[in-house]
């Protein structure tokens, strides 16, 4: 903006604390701005890019800015003739000129080079950089109309107004107070009552009570927490190449409790930075540390891993730095610091803190990586759980009495069948059969041979085949089920036949259905296998110099079940294989025919997997091995069977007992619905209790061995400088790390926390004072080094900074302090000549008013139409959103977004499922980041397409709907009673008369529209979810919907003032 | 002084219910912003003779090959199932995907080339249409990146840094531009998807990073009604909305009246953009007035929601209403198991509308000062990935050279730059980094890339970074 510009302009030039051209200058204010912005390129702390062996970042040493060279003095101080660089700002020689006109930095202008010379004049006083030196409690400045000052920092902010002759403005009505306080604090606004409540409260500690309460208030911490996932970079989502799912909203849970339960800054800082370092570490101290593991990570085939390693590194590095003590690290990774003495060597001695990490590059597309950990189940999560315990138990009652009740029929069905079967003929050779039938457990059962039982090596995940569901597994790939003692006489000069009922979800691949094969022994063994949809078998003795191997010309369908067997007759020749798809004969190509010895393997057989490699994925039904060439009748016949069948005429026959327990359960499981329908039910439960049971959380854990730093070439993850290692250790600007803080991130984290660091105190306060200012005194939150800008009030910052620093780190202390102060407590109304002068309001002569946050402007409309779900912490959810998004962008173009439904709709804002690569549309537009990295600040933006948002979000419309009903029933009889009561629901004060005559015709004209046009009214009543109440008159309901958008979208409304 | 006349004309256009020009120049199309961090100065930056007012990048998401394409040598035919040379591979670190594959067959394109246009340029049979424009083309057959990988290499291309977060090229095109068109984006964005593998794309690669928000690429949606929470909610016609909006702003501006902040006069008349939004975005959409022949140029698909076709052709009433920086991406090129036949679903997709595209931006007289870029994140290796068969194989992804082109807005006509070896694996002259390319686009909008720069976190932010880049002076006209 226009004004803004040359406010700001002026203000950068000290105008506003000098009146006339004597004044001294202040260094730090004055001068290194300059200097940083058009020298320090060439002539700062970059050694690789010095130029003239001149650097004027620091005052002495060979190079320093007053170093004598050659009689020549690069600065001489009271004579600017005499120095240098004062003769090569004005020169007029195109050569000698600085900055050079072929850079890229723009000449002094008239007013820089005017303090250039004015501060040699003076003496060329040198300050070292402010926020690197200690802070100082200063003494409160003297100022004569103390009577206005409620706290220590009116005082700083009066001398500064009175400096610039102007006075501060007036406390701010109470509703506006309250108003203020209520969403700095909660970000919601106060109910009416509760401003009706304040404005009448004539103690004179009013103010503060309504203060103490919202910081004691458990949504203090939500509020608190929202403005700490940005920095943290909070999602939900892994944002490299998938971005797929995680779990991290447990450590979001403990950032809110931290808030709510006023956990020092110290220790909210040390245990997240080094929670697991900590002696004895709690559990919540190990989930703290959660907040370093929010990087996005990667899982794409072909990255290279040390890459993405160094890639989390930098970031968990950059990061800290940003949020804790104000500093750019990133550049440092590359060259130098440009403008801030950080040496590349610096900046890897501080990663190295952070290359100990354990975690990997390649990390996981779905879910959590490791190092991870169990999340207790919190107070709340174990009522749920016994609910679903409880349930389980009733559910278990009802299935012993339903099969008690059924047994006969299970008996009559067995009775039936045993009869049946007995009469069918069998397929004589069976020696192993694996029905596949089991729903849990860790084994798998051989139907005739009760010795060979499976063992399951991953999970056992229960499916089903066919329109009669028969029971079947689900392999994901890790799994599979393996014993020794089966298939160890299958070989070259044996007779077999084997096979079962497959489906693939995707027919690329190779995969093995079943497998006794050693592959690190030349592949010997023998399989069964899919390539691609094609399916064949090999036998191998040493692939490929002996080995048999032969593959379908057909393909199996994907996501169709067939039935494929193969048989062998002992020949070691192709000729001697035949296959078959779904009980027919099928052709097949030989691709290896070097077969003449043994086959046989001491590893163990597998369904689903070679011994390495070959995973499947899919599912399985039915399996079987028989130990002579079946003939295609009998592959017709096991097609026709379903795995009780056998059993039946097994025992039938007589070579096996009938297990009746078993087929009593598999009767009730496949053929009673009843049952099979409460069965799912605790299939279901116990799957509830086990995604609480089973929760983890990703965390910091370093190496057992650390792996050692050296410095990167360039900042390259493949060219480490191995002459060049360097150990932990923190800047040389800074104060060092003293004797108690151990060499990791611990030591690093007490050190960032330690009195003695000038930046943590200084940037922390300035992130409060910004969050309820709108600015910070420091507008560049994110950099204190040298390109940051001069603090507007550099003696209030340290005052704040060393307040905060010895009340021991206090958050609500120091917040309480800000908002108790008097300009705090200013109107935000501006005059023409205050705003003339001060556009931004950088001297703080009113009160702050700017736009809220898109996540509150979301929630006040949820709030005040009724809707909004108070619940505190847990899972983030998915409300309304435009169709297609996640579509559109996801790997594979599948992935699609799916609303939660009923309450989850209307949680507030902060747990948005935050899917890192389409975020929630509604709150980017309102300028929330992607949190792919680190946000210090957000932009504040005012556009069209908030105005849509707001204005035809289906969250927006719906919100309106339910506060129109509000108003419809409580906001008293007469239009314009209801009109007052909408209108302080959204501003906390009624409308004056002019207003509330516009919104009174506003709303009849739109109850004759709707009047009129009920088919529109019903529309747009049926917008959203949750259904309207018919009872309401529908012209009056759609009237009044629409005077809610309107003051939902008020400026007033969206916009603390 | 200045400051009040200024001051005073913003509010007498507002309170006299109109919406000044002072106000707008204040807000801009896409918003004000109470926290300006200094506006940029077009002086400082804008200091090279533009030849291109606005950029139509077709974005082939996934990296197709540029040795299917364009960058043919007929001695692959020769070199066909021969192992690829050590000396050509020359260290290149091979992706995960094939770095542990045994056998490294090269392969010749599985189907024809012929040479085209007066410079007998070569082009793939697959794209017949793109041939018979060559004469119009600049084709860069030596492109190049250190990036290897999908989201890296896509972020690198599109933000100037492999790191997430940067501000993507178009931002900078609205930051350092503006917008022609106060009613429309200064940067849309547009997706399609072809058939097969589909990698992920990522908002941030319209991100707009450490520049403002508004300044981030909108994504436009498939229809009329593209921009998000464009229509008015069911029920609620022009006319309730223009009555809510006229209350609306009598209540803004009597809030005004008491608190003095201008912010509430840019909501006032964001709010009316907004409204004028919903009539100027379908209007510019509209496809039902274009005569048939021009409709037939694109091919079938022109009318079908989501196809490159349709967005090619909305891309061109974009240009034609003033829309800076138009970005189409189109999946599904990452080719690295059944090329030809993928080779040839992306081209039948694709080829047509290119052709149309430039033929339509021409006969418009708009060609001359849009710039129209092709191309994608990397291209394929020579090499099969996986086993390389009588009419099958793959290709993995390639960084070290690959083919662009670009067509209008101050490039030269029917021009080749840059050479591969007979392996399209190593180029032998005149290298084009993709970061070159960046700056080569500013400098042809009249930008030069050095000196369009904010001040983040303590460091000269560019869109073309801290390495040094180059414009290609040599493919200008």
């Amino acid at each position: 903006m226009r004004l803004n510009r040359v406010a700001f302009f002026l203000l950068t030039l000290g105008c506003f604390s000098s009146g006339n051209s004597a004044e001294k200058i202040n260094f730090n204010r004055d001068i290194r701005p300059i200097l940083s912005d058009k020298c320090f390129h060439c002539h700062g702390p970059d050694e690789h890019d010095r130029k003239g062996h001149l650097r004027l970042d620091v005052p002495h040493g060979e190079d320093g800015a007053f170093r004598e060279r050659k009689g020549s003095f690069a600065i001489k101080a009271m004579d600017p003739s005499k120095s240098e660089i004062w003769n090569r700002i004005i020169t007029d020689d195109e050569d000698d000129v600085m900055p050079p006109t072929d850079s890229t930095k723009k000449p002094l202008t008239k007013k820089e080079k005017e303090l250039v010379k004015q501060w040699i004049e003076q003496g060329a006083e040198w300050q070292g950089h402010w926020s690197f030196n200690s802070i100082q409690k200063p003494s409160l400045p003297k100022v004569p109309n103390k009577f206005w000052a409620k706290t220590e920092i009116d005082h700083f902010v009066l001398k500064q107004l009175e400096e610039n002759k102007l006075a501060p403005t007036e406390e701010a009505p109470r509703h506006k107070l309250i108003r203020r306080a209520y969403l700095d604090l909660i970000g919601l606004n106060p109910t009416p009552a509760e401003v009706r409540a304040f404005e009448s409260d004539k103690s004179p500690n009013a103010y503060e009570k309504v203060i103490d309460r919202l910081l004691a208030d458990k949504r203090y911490g939500e509020r608190m927490a929202m403005k700490w996932l940005d920095l943290a970079r909070y999602g939900d989502t892994s944002v490299y190449h998938a971005d797929g799912p995680r779990t991290m909203w447990p450590w979001r849970n403990w950032v809110i409790d931290a808030y709510n339960n006023n956990k020092p800054f110290d220790e909210f800082s040390i245990e997240q930075l080094a929670g697991d370092h900590i002696p004895n570490a709690t559990t919540s101290q190990k989930m703290a540390t959660a907040f370093l593991r929010n990087n996005g990570t990667t899982d794409e085939g072909g990255a290279f891993d040390e890459e993405y390693r160094v890639e989390y590194t930098v970031d968990r590095l950059a990061m800290t730095s940003a949020v804790w003590l104000g500093l750019t690290m990133e550049c440092a990774q590359c060259h130098d610091h440009k403008y801030d003495p950080i040496s590349q060597k610096e900046f890897f001695q501080k990663y190295a803190f952070f290359n100990v990490s354990a975690d990997k590059g390649m990390q996981t597309r779905k879910g959590n990586a490791e190092p991870k950990m169990l999340v207790p189940p919190s107070a709340e999560d174990k009522q749920e759980i016994k609910a679903y315990e409880a349930l389980i138990a009733k559910h278990n009652i009802e299935i012993n009495d339903h099969k008690k009740a059924n047994l006969s029929k299970a008996k009559s069905w067995i009775d039936e069948h045993l009869k049946k079967h007995g009469h069918a003929s069998t397929v004589e050779g069976l020696v192993h059969h694996f029905p596949l039938d089991e729903t849990n457990g860790k084994e798998i059962a051989d139907s005739i041979n009760p010795k060979a039982v499976l063992k399951v090596q991953g999970r056992l995940r229960k499916s089903a085949r066919g329109k009669d569901k028969e029971p079947a597994v689900k392999l994901e790939g890790n799994d599979n089920y393996f014993s020794k003692t089966v298939g160890e006489k299958i070989d070259n000069t044996s007779h077999f036949s084997y096979g079962g009922w497959v489906k693939l979800d995707d027919v690329n691949g190779f995969k093995a259905i079943l497998a006794r094969m050693d592959s690190n022994n030349g592949y010997r063994g023998f399989d069964l296998f899919t390539s691609k949809g094609k399916f064949g078998i090999h036998l191998i003795n040493k692939w490929p110099a002996n080995a048999l191997k032969v593959e379908s010309k057909a393909k199996l369908k994907n996501k169709t079940w067939h039935h494929v067997y193969a048989t062998y007759d002992g020949t070691n020749k192709p000729s001697g294989v035949k296959l078959y798809l779904d009980g027919k004969e099928v052709e097949f190509d030989v691709k290896m025919d070097t077969l003449t010895e043994t086959a046989i393997t001491k590893t163990p057989f597998r369904i689903g997997r070679r011994e390495v490699g070959a995973n499947f994925s899919g599912y399985l039904d039915d399996i079987r091995i028989y130990n002579r060439v079946l003939a295609k009748t009998d592959i017709e016949l096991i097609m026709k069977q379903d795995s009780a069948s056998v059993m039946f005429s097994k025992a039938a026959h007589g070579s096996s007992a009938i297990d009746r327990d078993y087929l009593t359960n598999y009767y009730f499981t496949k053929y009673d619905k009843a049952y099979a329908g409460i069965q799912k039910k605790v299939d279901g439960l116990n799957a509830n209790i086990e995604s609480i049971t089973k929760r983890d959380l990703m965390i910091m854990a370093d190496q057992k061995v650390p792996r050692k730093t050296y410095v990167l070439n360039r900042g390259s993850y493949d060219q480490p400088m191995k002459n060049r290692e360097v150990h932990m250790n923190t800047p040389a600007i800074l104060p060092p790390m003293t004797e108690e803080m151990p060499k990791n991130r611990l030591g690093l984290a007490k050190w960032i926390m330690s009195d003695e660091n000038p930046l943590t105190a200084r940037v922390t306060v300035n992130r409060y004072w910004s969050m309820l200012f709108g600015k910070g005194l420091v507008t560049t939150p994110a950099d204190f080094g040298s390109q940051g800008t001069w603090p507007s009030h550099v003696g209030l910052l340290d005052y704040m900074a060393a307040d905060f620093r010895e009340s021991g780190w206090n958050v609500k202390r120091m917040l309480k302090k800000i908002m108790m102060s008097a300009t705090y407590r200013q109107d935000s109304v501006v005059t023409r000549e205050l705003y003339s002068k001060d556009a931004r309001n950088t001297l703080l002569a009113r009160g702050p008013r700017f736009r809220l946050e898109g996540e509150f402007i979301r929630d006040n409309a949820l709030f005040v139409s009724g809707l909004l779900n108070p619940k505190i912490g847990g899972a983030s959810t998915k409300p309304y959103q435009p169709d297609g998004l996640w579509q559109e962008v996801s790997l594979g173009g599948k992935l699609k977004f799916k609303r939660d439904s009923g309450d989850k709709l209307y949680r507030r804002s902060m747990y948005i499922y935050w899917k890192r690569s389409s975020p929630h549309p509604g709150m980017t537009t309102f300028d929330a980041t992607t949190r792919e990295k680190c946000t210090v600040e957000r932009s504040r933006t005012n556009t069209p397409l908030q105005a849509l948002v707001t204005l035809n979000d289906e969250q927006f419309v719906e919100a309106s709907r339910f506060f129109a009903e509000r108003i419809i029933r409580e906001g008293g009889n007469s239009i314009g009673e209801k009109v007052d009561w909408g209108f302080s629901q959204v501003t906390a004060h009624k409308p004056d008369s002019k207003v509330r005559q516009k919104l009174e015709a506003f709303y009849k004209d739109q109850l004759k529209f709707f009047s009129a046009n009920p088919q529109n009214a019903q529309e747009f009543l049926s917008i959203g979810e949750k259904k309207r109440d018919d009872s309401l008159n529908l012209a009056e309901h759609a009237a009044w919907a629409v005077v809610a958008k309107l003051m939902l979208n008020m400026d007033e409304t969206i916009t603390k003032e | 002084m200045n400051i009040d006349n200024n001051f005073m004309a913003n509010r007498r256009s507002v309170l006299k219910g109109g919406i000044g020009l002072g106000s707008m120049a204040l807000a801009g199309m896409m918003g004000s912003e109470a926290q300006a961090a200094g506006k940029p100065n077009p002086k400082d930056y804008m200091t090279i003779k533009p030849k291109a007012k606005r950029v139509i990048y077709l974005f082939m998401a996934g990296g197709p090959s540029h040795i299917d394409t364009f960058d043919y040598h007929p001695e692959m035919r020769k070199l066909h199932g021969t192992e690829l040379p050590d000396s050509v591979r020359n260290g290149q670190r091979l992706t995960g995907m094939t770095s542990g594959q045994k056998s490294f067959p090269c392969v010749a394109p599985m189907h024809g080339f012929k040479k085209h246009g007066e410079m007998q340029t070569w082009v793939s049979d697959l794209m017949p249409h793109t041939a018979k424009m060559v004469d119009d083309l600049t084709i860069i057959k030596s492109m190049n990146t250190e990036a290897v990988n999908h989201d890296p290499a896509i972020t690198y291309i599109n933000t100037g840094s492999q790191i997430v977060g940067h501000p993507s090229l178009g931002s900078w095109l609205s930051y350092g531009m503006g917008s022609e068109n106060k009613d429309l984006p200064s940067y849309v964005t547009m997706i399609s998807k072809g058939v097969g593998q589909t990698q992920a794309l990522y908002s941030r690669l319209w991100g707009s990073g450490a520049l403002s928000a508004k300044h981030a690429g909108v994504n436009f949606r498939s229809g009329k009604n593209a921009v998000l929470y464009l229509e008015n909610p069911k029920g609620i016609t022009r006319g309730n909305r223009r009555k809510m909006l006229d209350v609306l702003g009598d209540v803004n501006r009597s809030h005004y009246q008491n608190v003095r902040d201008p912010e509430i006069e840019a909501r006032i008349s964001q709010y009316e953009m907004a409204y004028r939004m919903q009539s100027s975005v379908p209007d510019t959409l509209d496809l039902d007035n274009e005569p048939q022949h021009v409709l037939d140029m694109y091919g079938p698909d022109v009318l079908k929601p989501n196809t490159f076709a349709n967005n090619c052709i909305r891309a061109r009433k974009m240009a034609e209403s003033g829309v800076r920086y138009i970005q189409l991406f189109h999946r599904a090129w990452d080719h690295h198991g059944n090329l030809p036949k993928g080779m040839r679903s992306q081209c039948k997709m694709t080829d047509q509308p290119c052709y149309a595209l430039i033929q339509d931006l021409k006969q418009r007289g708009l060609l001359e000062d849009t710039l129209v870029v092709w191309g994608g994140e990397f291209g394929r290796t020579i090499y099969s990935q996986g086993t390389l068969t009588k009419d099958n194989h793959g290709r993995d992804h390639h960084g070290r050279a690959f083919t662009y082109w670009m067509a209008g807005g101050g490039v030269k006509k029917g021009f080749e730059y840059g050479k591969t070896d007979e392996y399209s694996y190593n180029i032998l002259e005149n290298p084009v980094h993709i970061v070159d390319l960046s700056a080569t686009i500013m400098h042809l909008l009249g930008i030069d890339h050095e000196r369009l720069s904010i001040k983040h976190q303590g460091l000269d932010l560019r869109m073309t970074g801290v390495e040094p880049r180059k414009v290609i002076k040599d493919i200008i006209a």
